[in-house]
C-alpha cells in the first residue's frame, strides 16, 4: 500500500512537472554523451552525422563564396596585385635557394647514410580549401574539403602559405569521407612542441583561443632570457612525433614579465592568421 | 474520419530543418557578417522563439536537437551544446502563456535571458568537464556575441512570426 502511494506521488509529481522531468532526462542523456564522446561508437555516429552535413556545408560554402567573391572583387584585385609583386620577388629568392637546397639535401642524405641514420621522412603537400568553421564562438575548428578518400588521416599536419610565408596551421583531428576537422594551433586545447630556431631552446606552444592573435610558448629555460630578441623565429621541434620538425610557428613578440622560476613564458606572433585562412595544405607522409 | 486526432508532424519537421539551416549558415556564410570575428547565434534566437511560442517542452527538445547538430560540426564533446541549448529552450519557455508577444521588448529581454543561461550553462559544463572555451562569461567576445544576438532578436522574431506552422499552440492552463 505504501509503495503504491509513493509511486502515485511520484507519477503525479512527474505529470505536474512534465517539462522539468523531460529536461532532467535530456541533461542526463547529454551528460552520458559527453562522457562517452571519445568512445568508438559515439565517434562513429558523430562521423556519420558530419559526413551528411559536410555536403551541405560545401554547397553553402560555394554559394557564399560566389556572392562574397563578387562583392569583394575590387578590393580582392587590389590585394592580389600587391601579393603578386611580393610573390614574384619571393619566387626569385626561392629559385636561387632551390638549387642550393638540392645540393645540400644530397650531401645530407650521403652523410646520414654514412652515419647509419634512418633516411628522413618525405611528405606531399595536399591542397585543401576551408569550407566551414565552427558555428559558434566557443570552440575553434576549421572544416576542409578533403577527407579519407583523398588520403587524409587523423593527426596529419596542416600548413598554409600567407604573405609569402609557410607556417603551421594545426592538425587534423577528425576525418570522414569527404571532409576533415582541423584543430588550429590557436585553439586553447592545442599544444605543440616547439623550439627557438636560432637559440635552440625548447618549449611548448599553447593556443590562447581564436579571439587572440597571440600564441604562448611555455616552459622555456630561463637561461635563454638574456639572449631572446623580438622577431626570433619559433619552429616545431618534432618532439612527441605529432608535428614534423622545422615547421614555422611564429616569431617572438615579447617575454612575459610575470615569468618566474626556472622557466620563461614567451608571447608569439603566429606565422599564420587563422581568421583569414582560405586555402591550406595537408602534409601527407610518403613512402621513400 | 471525425474524431480521429492525427498528430501534425509538420511543425517538428520544419523546426528541425530550420535548426539545421541555422547551423549551416553559422558554419559558412555568417563569417561574412562577423563583428570583431564574432558571429551571432541564430540557433539560440530560434530556440528562444520556439520556446516562447510553443512552451518549455518544445523549446528544450528543439534546443537539444539543434545542439546535437552543432556538436557534430565542432570539436566540442558530443552533448555539450545539446545540454546548453536544452536548458536555454526550457528557461525561454517559462513565460509561455504568461506574457504577450511584442515587437521589440519581449524578443530583446528573452534573448538577453537566453544568452545569460547559455553563458552560465557553458561555464558550468566547461568547469565540470575541464573544457577550455574561447568565449565565456568573463570575456569580451562573449558579450559581443550577446549584444549581436539581442540586436538581431526583434528582426528574426518578426521573420519567424510570419511562418504559420511556428505560431503558438494553446497556452498552458493555469495550475
Amino acid at each position: 500500500m505504501e509503495a503504491n502511494g509513493s509511486r502515485q506521488a511520484v507519477n503525479s509529481f512527474v505529470s505536474r512537472h512534465r517539462a522539468g522531468a523531460v529536461l532532467v532526462v535530456l541533461v542526463a542523456l547529454g551528460t552520458i554523451m559527453m562522457i562517452l564522446s571519445h568512445r568508438p561508437v559515439a565517434a562513429a555516429s558523430e562521423r556519420m552525422g558530419r559526413s551528411v552535413f559536410s555536403s551541405l556545408q560545401l554547397a553553402m560554402h560555394e554559394v557564399g563564396a560566389f556572392f562574397g567573391g563578387s562583392w569583394n572583387t575590387i578590393a580582392e584585385l587590389r590585394r592580389m596585385r600587391v601579393a603578386l609583386v611580393a610573390a614574384r620577388q619571393r619566387l626569385l629568392e626561392l629559385e636561387q635557394l632551390s638549387s642550393d637546397m638540392a645540393e645540400l639535401e644530397r650531401q645530407n642524405d650521403e652523410l646520414r647514410r654514412q652515419l647509419g641514420f634512418e633516411p628522413p621522412p618525405t611528405f606531399r603537400h595536399l591542397p585543401a580549401e576551408v569550407m566551414a568553421r565552427a558555428p559558434g564562438n566557443q570552440f575553434t575548428n576549421l572544416t576542409i574539403d578533403r577527407g579519407i578518400g583523398d588520403g587524409v588521416r587523423a593527426d596529419m599536419v596542416v600548413v598554409a602559405l600567407q604573405d609569402g610565408v609557410q607556417g603551421l596551421v594545426g592538425r587534423v583531428v577528425e576525418v570522414d569521407r569527404r571532409s576533415a576537422l582541423v584543430q588550429p594551433i590557436s585553439a586553447r586545447t592545442s599544444f605543440v612542441a616547439a623550439r627557438l630556431r636560432d637559440l635552440r631552446y625548447d618549449g611548448l606552444v599553447q593556443g590562447l583561443g581564436s579571439a587572440s592573435n597571440t600564441l604562448l610558448m611555455r616552459h622555456v629555460n630561463s637561461a635563454a632570457s638574456e639572449m631572446i630578441e623580438a622577431g626570433e623565429p619559433v619552429i616545431t621541434s618534432g618532439l612527441g612525433g605529432v608535428f614534423p620538425a622545422g615547421v614555422l610557428i611564429g616569431a617572438v613578440r615579447m617575454v612575459r614579465s610575470e615569468t618566474s622560476g626556472n622557466a620563461l613564458d614567451i608571447e608569439l606572433q603566429p606565422a599564420i592568421e587563422v581568421a583569414r585562412l582560405e586555402y591550406l595544405f595537408v602534409i601527407v607522409p610518403q613512402e621513400r | 474520419m471525425a474524431g480521429t486526432s492525427a498528430v501534425d508532424h509538420r511543425p517538428i519537421i520544419l523546426t528541425i530543418l530550420l535548426l539545421g539551416a541555422a547551423v549551416l549558415l553559422q558554419t559558412t556564410v555568417l563569417e561574412f557578417v562577423a563583428v570583431f570575428g564574432v558571429k551571432p547565434d541564430l540557433q539560440l534566437i530560434l530556440v528562444a522563439f520556439l520556446a516562447l511560442r510553443r512552451g518549455s517542452m518544445s523549446g528544450q527538445i528543439a534546443g537539444f536537437v539543434g545542439g546535437l547538430l552543432e556538436d557534430v560540426v565542432t570539436l566540442s564533446p558530443l552533448g555539450f551544446h545539446a545540454i546548453v541549448k536544452a536548458l536555454v529552450g526550457f528557461c525561454a519557455g517559462l513565460p509561455f502563456g504568461l506574457i504577450r508577444a511584442s515587437a521589440v521588448v519581449v524578443p530583446v529581454l528573452l534573448v538577453a535571458g537566453a544568452v545569460v543561461v547559455k553563458g552560465l550553462a557553458s561555464g558550468v559544463l566547461s568547469l565540470a568537464f575541464q573544457i577550455p572555451l574561447d568565449a565565456h562569461l568573463l570575456e569580451a567576445r562573449f558579450w559581443i556575441e550577446s549584444a549581436y544576438n539581442v540586436i538581431l532578436a526583434p528582426l528574426l522574431f518578426a521573420l519567424l512570426s510570419q511562418v504559420r506552422l511556428l505560431r503558438s499552440t494553446s497556452p498552458r492552463p493555469p495550475s
